[in-house]
């Protein structure tokens, strides 16, 4: 591999890429499984690559970037507001309830929070490509489902600071939790503090250059460094990054500044799902069958009820929960960000699940519409012979 | 005509609105500037009937010709009450103006006056339904529609430091462009 000069190597696995991101656009298939299986077909070639680990940690970093960019606090904070009875259901079933089963199958703590935050969180970007290819931008659960997945991302790079300043010290003990709290807020308040009162001041310079080449610098630089502290902090890189599209985002231009770093995003992010499946070894095997076999059964029913009595709460009716529960089931981009922390043996693990769930869930979102007006119609039957005794069950 | 509009986080925003003759439209802006119409005659479908999707350009000459920008259709009587309850004004912000160097958002604009900034005129540029985040400079042109004491309020906010401090620089010197 490293005779060929590294200008064809690059140029070759770019090309790849684009083969394969192409290809499963015709094939509507979710480009991030796509990369995952090349990844795991050649891991062969490409294991303890550098230079993919290296770009597949700048695509990560600006994947929340954009999204910070595109979701400030204060906005998460309001679509927050809405959904968080459906939200913190959704953390005590499938974070909890995943944590919860894989103690009972004798993982120590660190391993089963681990499990917890892989089992947690739907795709974003699969869900909002299939919502938007089956039309149903317009089916009122659109909106629930869309919100509880700004949830989510504001969890998720919680979840995963936690595990990185875990993984660092010597398990978590109530002081090393402490400290890791108060470095967390410290970081979330430098942001907020450079948000308010550096980058909203800065606005007339940032409008007034929007446009010259230097901008995309200017942009990248500060996420890839804001990154960079949280991880010389010794906390996650995901939650710096996020942080920083938050601080950038008071400059009121976050859609240009977006522009500016989705380029080098769509060159980086491909590299790291490709990286994921690269580490994913299948001749370690999955250490525990029964534990897969019952984690994967409750990523399906957790998800199920959690967003069914979420969407309830919410104030949807019962067919549209129905539907909203059956179109987030499958999990992708964020389960293999935290499954790229874990142990190489927990991350084959964590790949067959991440693929086995998103081939589940890609099917049941197929089909949401057909089984939610299946279970209207067995919940009106059961009504009508069950309504005249007693409103039981 | 009830508009009803929702944001999707992520994707962009929806409207949905029905029709005298009885159809559901939904119209979808995508951030990326798409625009997607999707068609119910039945407004508790779970599919529509048809979609039509278009690019912002052409989405934007679509609503010029719909609002009859080249022909006319409505009878001048009509038209003219249409004017009357509806003006679209062009406004300068003045350096000393309230709503200079703040945000859309922070100047309450909407609730204060009950005008809507349709579009803002920077320099060579047009910034088309702009953003609340959006920030206000001095020397932008507002795009204003409302009707008249609404967007005589937005004026007014447009001239001076404080709202309610109306003699101050009374006539603008960008011309109403809907009214006679």
């Amino acid at each position: 591999m490293t005779q060929l000069p590294f200008l064809l190597i690059a140029g070759l696995i770019l090309c790849a890429f684009f083969t394969v991101s192409y290809a499963s656009q015709r094939f509507r298939f979710p480009s991030v499984l796509a990369y995952i299986l090349t990844g795991a077909a050649v891991s062969f070639w490409f294991a303890g690559n550098h230079l993919v680990h290296l770009a597949s940690e700048v695509g990560i970093v600006l994947m929340f970037f954009v999204l910070g960019l595109e979701f400030p606090l204060t906005r998460m904070v309001e679509i927050s507001r809405r959904i968080w009875p459906a939200g913190l259901l959704d953390v005590l079933f499938n974070f909890g309830g995943t944590l919860a089963i894989a103690w009972i199958f004798g993982c120590d703590g660190i391993t089963a929070f681990m499990m917890g935050s892989v089992a947690y969180a739907t795709s974003s970007s699969m869900s909002a490509k299939m919502l938007d290819e089956q039309k149903r931008l317009a089916n009122p659960e659109t909106e629930f489902i869309l919100a509880l997945l700004i949830f989510e991302d504001l969890v998720a790079p919680i979840l995963i600071s936690v595990m990185a300043g875990a993984e660092g010290g010597e398990g978590l003990t109530p002081i090393t939790l402490l400290v890791l709290m108060l470095k967390l807020v410290g970081l979330t308040v430098g942001a907020m503090v450079f948000g308010l009162y550096g980058f909203r001041r800065a606005a007339p310079f940032v409008e007034r250059h929007i446009d010259d080449d230097f901008m995309p610098l200017f942009s990248v630089g500060i996420a890839l460094g804001y990154a960079g502290l949280a991880v010389y902090l010794g906390l996650s890189e995901i939650l710096g990054a996020f942080l920083a599209g938050m601080m950038l985002s008071e400059t009121g231009r976050s859609r240009e500044l977006e522009h500016l770093s989705l380029p080098i995003r769509d060159l980086c992010l491909p590299f790291f799902f490709f990286w994921f499946g690269t580490s994913i070894r299948f001749e370690e095997g999955i250490s525990s069958l029964g534990l897969m076999f019952a984690m994967i059964l409750w990523a399906v029913l957790g998800k199920l009820v959690s967003v069914y009595v979420g969407a309830i709460l919410f104030g949807l009716s019962s067919k549209h929960s129905f539907k909203a529960a059956f179109s987030m089931v499958h999990r992708g981009e964020f389960s293999a960000v935290i499954a790229s922390l874990a142990p190489a043996s927990w991350r084959v693990f964590s790949g067959i699940y991440i693929l086995t769930t998103a081939g589940i869930g890609i099917l049941l979102f197929g089909k949401a519409s057909a089984i939610a007006k299946w279970f209207e119609v067995l919940r009106k039957r059961r009504l009508k012979i069950s309504g005249p005794r007693q409103l039981s069950g | 005509m009830k508009v009803k509009t929702a944001d999707l986080p992520g994707i962009g925003k929806r409207y949905s609105l029905d029709l005298a003759e009885g159809d559901h439209l939904v119209i979808i802006l995508h951030q990326n500037g798409y625009r997607e119409i999707y068609h119910f005659s039945d407004p508790d479908a779970d599919e529509p009937d048809w979609t039509v999707k278009m690019t912002d350009e052409e989405a934007r000459q679509i609503g010029a010709i719909l609002m009859g920008a080249d022909y006319q259709p409505v009878s001048d009587d009509r038209m003219e009450m249409l004017l009357k309850s509806i003006r679209i004004e062009w406004l300068q912000v003045k350096p000393e103006s309230e709503l200079a160097n703040r945000r859309i958002i922070d100047s309450q604009i909407r609730t204060r006056t009950g005008a809507t900034i349709i579009a803002i005129k920077r320099g060579d540029r047009m910034i088309g339904s702009p953003d609340a985040q959006e920030i206000i400079l001095p020397g932008d042109v507002l795009m204003v529609v409302g009707n008249r004491m609404q967007t005589k309020g937005l004026d007014h906010m447009c001239h001076s430091c404080i709202l309610n401090m109306p003699e101050r620089g009374s006539t603008p010197d960008s011309g109403s462009a809907a009214s006679s």
